[in-house]
């Protein structure tokens, strides 16, 4: 019983302690000296860079989600519905989530070990002895980057899912092109392509901050940068799932 | 000369780990002052108070004798700017390269935006410590010795009033800690910074303090000029002494 109230009040005070750290984020977002050097850094980290993976994960979601529905639609001879079933669940849901899921993967974690690190070896104290804020040096160009890239990689990730599923729908299929773009078009409005990319800043958001924070609470040792980067890496991807659920909600009473 | 320094009862705790108990002490303008005491008393965390990186439970520090502690965030940081901190694995951004470490707190601590006199102030500095080829290289490059006097050469870009070093000599071999005594005595003689410094090489801060600080028991239980202290009644601190001198002969 003893153990758990303990578990509960560790539970608020982390709560309590990842508030305050995104206050500060926050008030640190626009305030000078801008570092357009270190923004670009990150841009090319978590976006250039992330191309080819996200390309890849998109265009095999793309595809193996085309060939599911085709063979599903084919015993309602309603083949052609494909085009609009993958560019819908594209847009509003599997971009984002498998873009944020990809870059968790490969960029959050290493937010969190490279803070973490920081944190460990006292770089982030020292650049606090030489009045430069490691939250504003640091954070606020991977949380702007983030903002920045998610919409764009998730952008790109719907069209590339949607070549690999006309690869495989009209190339492998022979479903009707035509029909593959009707459908497509008839179905699928802008407003679904919006909110993937809203969710998706939303999420490179949810990233950086989680991801940061873990990096600059990390334990002693490269033992506790490791435990921080698991954390930061589970933590970020159930929160996501969870905001994704309470964004798809308020955007279809919204939205629609 | 003055104090510039002092700490006054100072308690800092971390849970249940009572660090700091009323910690006192003064420091000197211009003089090199030593925090001695054994591993996890607490030395760290008392330098770190000054510098800010931590805040005290309780107690004052004062600096040209104005409350650091309840200072305003805006002269707190103005006052911080004058301290310069050593810390004890250097410290060093190991994604930058050693010029762009020394001239970080220039460019970024101050906003400098003068690449020619950037690139002097690094220069001139990496000459002081010995090492005027090292700018082009990353510190994961360097000796552990070497790193060291890139991390002092940081911390004087900006010339601080105090310079604090944590444990500067811990993990060095015999001749590469008496380069960095003397690199000490050299910043405190020929620029006359104020320097404290914490330690537990007892024999090295006998030769170079000119006043020393005893930490036990999250309080300062001695102090005195190197010669008082040498002949102390407190029996922790004569232990500690003792043995610190007997090591020396096995
Ligand atoms: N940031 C911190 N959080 C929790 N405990 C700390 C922290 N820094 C130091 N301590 C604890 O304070 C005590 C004194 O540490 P320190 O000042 O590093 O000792 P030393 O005298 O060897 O420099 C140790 O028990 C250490 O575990
Ligand atoms: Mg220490």
């Amino acid at each position: 019983m003893e153990a758990f109230g303990k578990q509960i009040h560790d539970l608020f005070e982390g709560l309590g302690r990842f508030f305050v750290f995104l206050g500060h984020v926050l008030r640190n977002i626009p305030r000078r000296p801008y570092r357009w050097r270190l923004l670009g850094e990150q841009v090319e980290r978590i976006g250039v860079r992330s191309v080819p993976i996200i390309a890849l994960s998109s265009m095999a979601i793309g595809m193996i989600f085309s060939l599911q529905i085709t063979m599903l639609m084919a015993m309602f001879q309603a083949e052609t519905i494909v085009g609009a079933a993958v560019g819908l669940t594209l847009a509003r849901e599997l971009a984002p989530v498998i873009t944020t899921l990809m870059l968790i993967a490969k960029n959050g974690s290493a937010m969190t070990a490279e803070l973490g690190t920081m944190r460990v070896t006292e770089q982030l104290d020292a650049m606090q002895t030489m009045s430069v804020d490691p939250v504003h040096y640091l954070v606020t160009p991977r949380v702007v980057a983030s903002v920045i890239t998610f919409p764009i990689l998730t952008a790109m990730a719907n069209v590339v899912g949607l070549i690999g599923s006309y690869v495989v729908a009209v190339g492998m299929l022979d479903v009707d092109p035509g029909g593959f773009f009707d459908q497509l078009y008839w179905f699928v409005e802008p407003e679904d392509v919006y909110s993937g990319l809203i969710k998706a800043a939303v999420m490179g958001f949810m990233m950086a901050v989680i991801c940061s924070y873990y990096g600059f609470n990390s334990g002693r040792g490269a033992k506790g940068v490791g435990e921080a980067s698991t954390r930061a890496v589970v933590t970020s991807s159930v929160g996501i799932l969870v905001a994704d659920y309470i964004m798809a909600d308020l955007m279809l009473k919204l939205l629609y | 000369m003055g104090e510039i320094v002092r700490v006054e009862n100072l308690f800092k705790s971390f849970g249940d780990n009572h660090v700091l108990q009323g910690a006192s002490i003064a420091f000197e303008e211009g003089r090199i002052t030593s925090i001695i005491g054994q591993s996890g008393t607490g030395k760290s965390v008392l330098i770190k108070n000054i510098i800010g990186v931590l805040e005290p439970d309780d107690g004052d520090i004062l600096f040209h004798g104005k409350s650091m502690v309840h200072a305003s965030a805006e002269e707190r940081a103005e006052m911080r700017r004058r301290f310069g901190y050593l810390f004890q694995d250097s410290a060093l951004f190991d994604s930058m390269t050693v010029a762009e470490n020394i001239a970080f707190p220039l460019t970024e601590g101050r906003g400098e935006k003068d690449r020619v006199r950037i690139r002097d102030v690094v220069q001139e500095k990496l000459d002081w410590i010995g090492l005027p080829d090292v700018g082009d290289q990353y510190p994961a490059e360097l000796s552990g010795g070497m790193r060291k006097r890139v991390g002092l050469a940081r911390t004087l870009a900006v010339q601080p009033e105090v310079l604090l070093f944590d444990e500067p000599t811990t993990g060095l071999d015999p001749v590469l800690a008496e380069t960095i005594n003397e690199l000490i005595t050299k910043v405190n003689q020929e620029f006359g910074i104020t320097c404290i410094l914490i330690t537990h090489d007892i024999q090295a801060t006998f030769r170079i303090s000119d006043y020393i600080g005893f930490l036990y028991d999250g309080k300062i239980q001695a102090q005195g000029r190197p010669d008082e202290l040498s002949g102390t009644k407190h029996p922790v601190l004569r232990q500690f002494i003792a043995n610190s001198f007997a090591e020396l002969e096995v």
